[in-house]
């Protein structure tokens, strides 16, 4: 399917510039002499909403299309997989633990690394991050697994 | 003597030995980020950030700034010896840089890039001494709407100086704004956009968003291209230039000083704007222009001058007006505000040992650059053959790691792991990340100033024209914004960013 670059990124702001509009009428909006919390978030919303349109009607009438790969796709899933399985596991297994999870799935990303790679590789970015982030920079971060 | 004393303030302060170490420190660590292709100063800023987290708030900027020069020089490094800029203003540093190092001529262009620089660190230094305090005693007599006319100006100078589709930027800044209001509105107290979810009633995380728009879609771009990493000198063996290179340098370096310094105080200026310029004028003004782009000095010597003039004096409308021109200065108006420190006018009286530390501090970092650059050259080669499937892992923990140290939770991990499935949507549609995030620091201080001037005003928009300062504001963002769009002037401008790209 081909997608023009414009028209995408047109119906992103758009749908951005909807939200932001109604919230913004939820809130109290006021006068220009009074203002309420509405009235700045509505002006912008708006704002946004009529470059959102003519974005799209450039993209219509010339556009070029995206362009993503699947391996392209596999790795930044992986990537932005990893970061939320740090995220998770931080609270529950410790630093080390969470550094050797998360670099053996953001390591997937690049699907040539061999498991033994993956483990070395896994193994000397958790000593480190326990021994600087841990130890040397003392950034209170949870080391030991806990439930 | 106001001056000397000054000096003498901020000297004290530089010359502690906390501080001298931890220059030294960013300055180090911040080439070595920099040196790793595709990282520009803004990711490595984001990146370095959680170390200074623990830091006393002076000794923190001061290191942060040797972190952004170091990550500048890093960033020529690579362009000279892989041909892969890790940001715009060393894709200029590439085209003859490069060439140079296949002619076995790297040591020189390493060297007389790092030679130019110092000197115009120094003189930028010396420029922001003395024009900074005059301009930040100027602004102190600004009012709201002055202020919101000031804001205007800097987001349509970034919207205007973005690559590519200017529409598309205006829309990237909207959206940042837009990023900015999220939380609790400062004068009602209402909560907007926060869905309820207790942690963002404090705001958007300044590092979340920093982290996904460059670190996290910085990494996946590098991951998709495949970088060929042809590294042409393995052993630099001839680091000094030789006489004759030193007299083809001179003026240019002069010139480039000279533009970086003027061009970087400007809104949306900075080190890219300043380093494309110079290149282009020392082509028009070399009685050989036909050796650029292939192995020409002048055009290693100029750009990097005018670049790290550029960026020095980048620091003057963001240290006194509290207004950052470029992505950079966005990143460090966000670094002080994490160690409550607010950039603005009154900066330079109620934390003069900060200010002039910094400024010392600045000519310090860019003395270590040349004492760590000459001789370390081999180090970074080194660096540079880290495969990148060690080396990304590695950067994807730092960084969750440096979010997670912010506020000691896991949340702002998440937000960012969001940004960065925007920014990587952003980058597959051509919109340039850099407008956001200016719009998100600026947000809430146009929408403060704006309030306020109407209120003033009891309601009357003409307030903003009225006013000599905020017309004058207005008038040039109008013409800046007509210059761009009028066709003719668009097509130049088209044709000068082709080159880039």
């Amino acid at each position: 399917m081909n997608l023009s670059k414009d028209v995408l990124a047109g119906t992103f702001f758009l749908i951005v510039a909807a939200i932001t509009i109604c919230g913004a009428v939820g809130l109290d909006i006021g006068s220009p002499e009074e203002m309420g919390p509405g009235y700045f978030p509505l002006t912008v919303g708006v704002l946004l909403a009529m470059i959102a349109v003519a974005v799209m009607f450039k993209g219509v009438k010339v556009g070029s299309a995206v362009e993503l790969s699947l391996q392209e796709l596999r790795g930044a899933g992986l990537i932005f997989a990893a970061v939320f399985v740090f995220a998770w596991a931080l609270d529950h297994l410790g630093l080390p633990i969470t550094v050797l999870v998360t670099t053996f799935v953001a390591m997937k990303a690049q699907s040539q690394a061999s498991l033994k790679r993956i483990a070395s590789v896994g193994l000397s970015i958790a000593l480190f991050c326990w021994l600087t982030f841990g130890f040397a920079l003392d950034l209170h971060i949870p080391l030991l697994p806990s439930w | 003597m106001d001056f000397l004393n000054n000096i003498v303030l901020g000297l004290d302060t530089a010359f502690s030995a906390t501080n001298l170490l931890y220059c030294f420190a960013g300055v180090f660590l911040g080439t070595a980020i920099g040196v790793l292709p595709g990282l520009g100063p803004v990711p490595t800023i984001a990146m370095l950030l959680p170390i200074t987290y623990t830091l006393d708030p002076v000794t923190a900027i001061i290191m942060l700034a040797g972190i952004y020069y170091g990550s500048q020089y890093g960033g020529s490094t690579t362009a000279i010896l892989v041909n892969l800029p890790g940001e715009s203003s060393s894709v200029v540093t590439c085209l003859d840089g490069h060439e140079m190092a296949k002619r076995g001529r790297a040591g020189v262009a390493l060297a007389i890039a790092a030679l130019g620089s110092f000197f115009a660190g120094t003189v930028a230094t010396l420029v922001i001494a003395g024009f900074a305090p005059s301009l930040a005693n100027f602004a102190l007599e600004f009012g709201a709407p002055d202020y919101f006319s000031l804001v205007v100006l800097g987001l349509v100078s970034a919207v205007i100086l973005a690559h590519g589709s200017i529409l598309k930027a205006f829309a990237s800044m909207l959206l940042g704004i837009i990023l900015g209001l999220i939380g609790t509105d400062s004068i009602s107290g209402a909560s907007r956009y926060t869905f309820g979810v207790v942690e963002l009633f404090d705001g958007i995380e300044f590092v979340a968003v920093a982290m996904g728009f460059f670190a996290f879609s910085e990494i996946i771009r590098n991951l998709s291209s495949p970088a060929s990493r042809d590294i042409v000198a393995t052993k630099i063996i001839n680091v000094w230039p030789n006489l004759s290179d030193f007299r083809k340098s001179w003026k240019p370096v002069l010139r480039g000083t000279a533009l970086g310094s003027l061009l970087g105080v400007l809104p949306g200026g900075g080190a890219t704007l300043s380093s494309w310029t110079s290149y282009a004028l020392e082509k028009r003004l070399s009685s050989h222009p036909e050796e650029f782009g292939k192995g020409a000095i002048e055009g290693v010597a100029g750009p990097e001058a005018a670049n790290n003039a550029g960026a020095q004096t980048s620091f003057i409308p963001m240290l006194t007006l509290g207004i950052p021109s470029n992505g950079v200065m966005a990143m460090m108006v966000g670094a002080m505000m994490i160690h409550s420190i607010v950039p603005g006018p009154s900066i330079i009286e109620k934390e003069p040992a900060l200010f002039w530390g910094l400024i010392v501090s600045m000519w310090i970092g860019n003395l270590m650059l040349i004492v760590l650059n000459m001789p370390l050259i081999g180090l970074w080669v080194k660096l540079l053959k880290v495969p990148y499937d060690i080396m990304f892992p590695f950067i994807v923990v730092v960084c969750c790691v440096g979010i997670y140290s912010i506020k000691g939770g896991v949340f702002d991990i998440y937000m960012a792991a969001i940004f960065g499935v925007f920014g990587f949507l952003f980058s597959k549609l051509e919109c340039e990340p850099a407008p956001l995030l200016l719009g998100f620091i600026l947000g809430p201080m146009m929408e403060e100033n704006f309030r306020r001037a109407l209120l003033i005003s009891r309601g009357e928009f003409s307030i903003f024209v009225t006013s000599p300062v905020s017309c004058v504001l207005l008038l040039l963002a109008v013409t800046l914004l007509m210059v761009v769009v009028a066709p003719s002037i668009r097509r130049r401008r088209k044709e000068a960013f082709a080159e880039e790209s």
